[in-house]
């Protein structure tokens, strides 16, 4: 895993000029101090930028980019942010130009792809984030955590699966309704109020017995072959004139059970029409389809082209592309499932139709050779062109402003009507002719069975049809759903197997950082049947979730922060570091050592960068891990940005070319705190007794404290002598040190000048020779002359402070 | 521990193993995995490949009837 080795930034939020983070060789962890307002957050800032193309925190409350760069950064140059790594190719430098666009420029191939990878992992955790994930509800929980358990392909999954079986099963419903009416035809012809097999079997045979039927009817196909083979009349003509007859009575009869052609079309027009109204909706529903495709082309490994892949110009900015069109999606969700279900309305509606049709040219061949039918045959004809032209509306694209004509729809419907009043008028025509035909009793009873006999047929046929139709309906519908819970069982012990996983570390860590206190076993959980994830805990004796119950908001800080580590240990496969920013500050002072040891003992194998305004989590820290790197940061200005602690001697010049420069003002802050860090490291070797304090006040003592405590040891010493007695006088002579000793300073101090800064820094250089050797160059502290007393000499021993 | 992301993992295994799982009808099984290696499991899709395989059984049978 990969590890900053280098972090420069200039005119980039709070760092003007170069002041480089350097881990060292090793990529060391590191802790960063810096009072508030020092600056600290923007090396952050500068982190999360390169690798996320924005910076999440300003984004949220507006701020645009014109804040990434420092004000007093020349316009014509662009700010940069450069980091360097573990592996040198993966280095890279991201710029921010004047009009804000920012460029991203990598060292070599990998060093974008690294990029690209390590961004979606989780790399910095700010003191505002800690409490965010708890506080989430639990389905929030899930989704935050999705995109690193990769549980979004699933989730969409399991929605077009679920819908998928909808459907199927809304198809089965329709198909039960359908033979539901069939049987409920049959029950009405053998006179009974409920459907049975063996009702319509004795009543089949019982009307066959009038026929003349030879033998019992068991089956369908029995009872067909029989029908077409039997008599009504003696007449052969005439016994063909009836059936015919009577068949084109019960073909019209069929008509009459045609679907709901207008009320389904009408159903979905009004929905496409309101949908199509709404132009936003449909925009983005039309580029949803092109943001889907160019997202998944700028997803893909072999899209190594600088280019947008919509557009075709220039690709600057691949991430923040991709985030966009992400975006853009999410927000086009509702719609798009809008649209979804628009289709499957459509598909509805024309499949109505298309069975309309088919069922209506049926009738329409069937009784095409009976002329008391020809009303009927004028208008089917009619009634056929009006579903076909309904069908072309339905067909609509959806657009802006389209609409499916209401006309189309309301002339189906005339036509409809016009063909229901030409079926009552040949059936009147049909019932008049068979009277016409003047059958006698036997022939009329014969008839009566005739016709019995075949409507049940023709009910039985569609009914084995049906049949046949449901039990593949049923078949595909069962089948989806084993598909479906399969699939569900596979994701709940995937997803909880990981949960389980990253629950140990959470729960290990906040037993480190809160061990030995009244709660254990705080777990993370997922909830399959609520979609969530939710922490939960043990408090006396009970169960307890969610631990807002009882947790007060520093140990809820304390479990966001246990997550935060266990999730980027658990998912960060590129990056090898997390970036806390100003965590500690949600902890309470009896817990910062507990999360520096956590820190150090549980992420030995990853690089910690902590920046904090904490004093004492910082000596903490510093104390116990030798091997990480400390820095500093000793000021920050308007002018100058962001300043980190220097090496003595690297301040001293940094302070003489101020002075150079003419920015006397900023050369005078400086030399605050340089002339203070050596004269405490002067009282720190020689051991000058100072009153105590508690805490960390101990660490705040001016120079004037510092100055007249060491007067006070130095000249106590009977065998040491300085070699410039006047340098007492002369530190005092100093306006800049008076100044900043002074207890009665005026509030606004006169700028020192130039000339006061350099001489006060060579008389504290001055000061610090006095406890040189002369003669073996050796400083005075270099040998302890007794264990218990404040006495020390030279290497030679010539010079002894005692 | 494993540093993959369950989802991608779990799609592809559950649908490798659909045709094997009781219960699920192998032309169900190859209209899923048929849609997913075109990146188009999507409800409608699968619908509509259902009614279309559908339809392509009522056609059979009917030739065969026919027959």
């Amino acid at each position: 895993m990969t590890r900053i080795g280098k972090l420069e930034a200039v005119g980039f939020r709070g760092i003007l000029r170069s002041e480089p983070l350097e881990f060292g060789r090793a990529c060391q962890s590191m802790v960063v101090y810096g009072e508030n307002a020092r600056g600290k957050s923007s090396f952050v800032d500068a982190i999360e930028c390169y690798f996320l193309d924005r910076i999440g925190h300003l984004e949220r409350e507006s701020v645009g980019r014109a804040a990434y760069r420092h004000r007093a950064h020349p316009k014509d140059l662009a700010a940069w942010v450069r980091l360097e790594f573990s592996e040198r190719d993966k280095g890279g430098t991201l710029e921010i130009d004047a009009t804000r666009r920012l460029t991203y420029c990598g060292d070599s191939p990998e060093a974008e792809a690294f990029k690209n990878l390590a961004n979606r992992e989780l790399l910095i955790l700010r003191h505002r984030d800690l409490s965010r994930f708890v506080d989430m509800t639990k389905r929030e929980k899930l989704s935050d955590l999705a995109p690193l358990l990769g549980t979004e392909v699933l989730d969409e999954t399991r929605g077009e699966l679920s819908a998928a079986l909808r459907q199927v099963e809304g198809d089965l419903d329709f198909q039960q309704q359908r033979i539901r009416e069939r049987q409920e035809s049959i029950a009405a012809r053998i006179g009974r109020p409920d459907y049975s097999d063996a009702d319509m079997w004795g009543f089949v045979n019982q009307e066959a017995a009038v026929l003349g039927a030879p033998e019992p009817i068991g089956q369908p196909k029995e009872m067909k072959v029989f029908l077409e083979k039997v008599s009504i009349t003696p007449d052969p003509q005439r016994g063909q004139r009836l059936r015919a007859l009577e068949d084109a009575k019960r073909e019209l009869e069929e008509l009459g059970r045609l679907p709901n052609v207008v009320g389904t079309a009408r159903e979905f027009a009004n929905a496409f029409n309101q949908l199509a109204l709404d132009q936003q909706a449909i925009q983005e529903i039309a580029l949803a389809g092109v943001r889907e495709a160019g997202l998944g082309v700028l997803r893909s490994e072999w899209w190594t082209q600088n280019v947008c892949p919509l557009c075709d110009e220039p690709l600057r900015d691949r991430p923040s592309l991709v985030s966009m069109l992400e975006a853009r999606l999410l927000d086009a969700a509702e719609v798009r499932q809008r649209a979804r279900e628009l289709e499957a309305q459509r598909e509805s509606a024309r499949n109505t139709l298309r069975q309309s049709g088919d069922a209506l040219e049926q009738a329409l061949a069937a009784v095409g050779e009976v002329a008391e039918c020809a009303p009927v045959n004028r208008e089917g004809g009619q009634v056929l062109g009006a579903l076909r032209r309904l069908n072309e509306a339905l067909r609509t694209p959806l657009e802006p402003g389209a609409r499916v004509a209401e006309s189309e729809i309301g002339f189906a419907e005339q036509q409809l009507e016009s063909l229901h009043s030409a079926r009552s008028t040949s059936g009147d025509a049909l019932s008049a002719a068979i009277a016409r035909m003047q059958p006698g009793e036997e022939e009329r009873r014969r008839l009566n069975s005739y016709t019995a006999l075949s409507g049940i047929a023709e009910d039985m046929e569609r009914l084995e049809g049906l049949g046949s139709e449901y039990s593949a309906s049923d078949a595909r519908v069962r089948s989806l759903r084993n598909a479906l819970e399969e699939f569900e069982r596979r994701e709940r012990e995937a997803v909880s197997a990981v949960v389980e996983q990253l629950s140990d570390d959470v729960t290990r860590y906040y037993q480190k950082l809160y061990g030995g206190e009244r709660y254990s076993n705080v777990r993370l959980e997922f909830l399959p049947e609520e979609r969530g994830l939710e922490f939960s805990l043990e408090a006396y004796g009970e169960d307890i979730s969610p631990p807002r119950l009882i947790l007060s908001e520093s140990q809820l800080n304390g479990l966001g922060l246990c997550l935060f580590l266990a999730a980027a240990k658990h998912f960060n496969t590129d990056a090898g570091f997390v970036v806390l920013d100003d965590v500690v500050n949600s902890f309470d002072a009896d817990h910062r050592t507990q999360l520096a040891e956590l820190l150090v003992e549980e992420f030995e194998d990853f690089q910690v960068i902590a920046f904090t305004h904490d004093p004492v989590w910082f000596d903490i820290l510093r104390q116990m891990a030798p091997a990480w790197e400390f820095q500093r940061i000793v000021g920050w200005s308007y002018e100058q940005g962001v300043q980190l602690e220097l090496p003595p001697r690297e301040e001293r010049e940094r302070i003489e070319r101020h002075i150079d420069k003419g920015e006397a003002d900023v050369a005078g802050n400086l030399a605050g705190d340089y002339i203070e860090n050596r004269l405490k490291y002067v009282c720190l070797r020689l051991r000058v007794p100072l009153p105590y304090r508690s805490w960390y006040d101990n660490e705040k003592r001016g120079i004037g404290e510092l100055l007249r405590f060491l007067v006070h040891h130095v000249q106590s010493q009977k065998h040491f002598q300085l070699r410039d007695p006047h340098i007492w006088n002369k530190l005092n002579a100093s306006g800049l040190i008076r100044n900043l000793t002074s207890h009665d300073q005026p509030e606004l101090p006169a700028p020192p000048s130039g000339a006061d800064v350099a001489y006060a820094l060579e008389k504290v250089e001055g000061l610090m020779q006095q406890f040189s050797c002369q003669k073996c160059g050796k400083w005075v502290w270099y040998a302890r002359l007794t264990s218990d007393e404040f006495e020390f000499q030279c290497h030679c021993g010539q010079m002894q402070f005692r | 521990m494993p540093k993959e992301p369950p989802g991608p993992r779990v799609l592809r295994e559950f649908m490798e193993c659909l045709s094997t799982v009781e219960g699920v009808d192998e032309g169900v099984a190859t209209v899923l995995q048929e849609l997913h290696a075109r990146g188009e499991l999507k409800a409608s899709a699968i619908v509509a490949a259902l009614r279309k395989a559908r339809e392509g059984t009522e056609q059979t049978r009917d030739e065969n009837r026919e027959a």
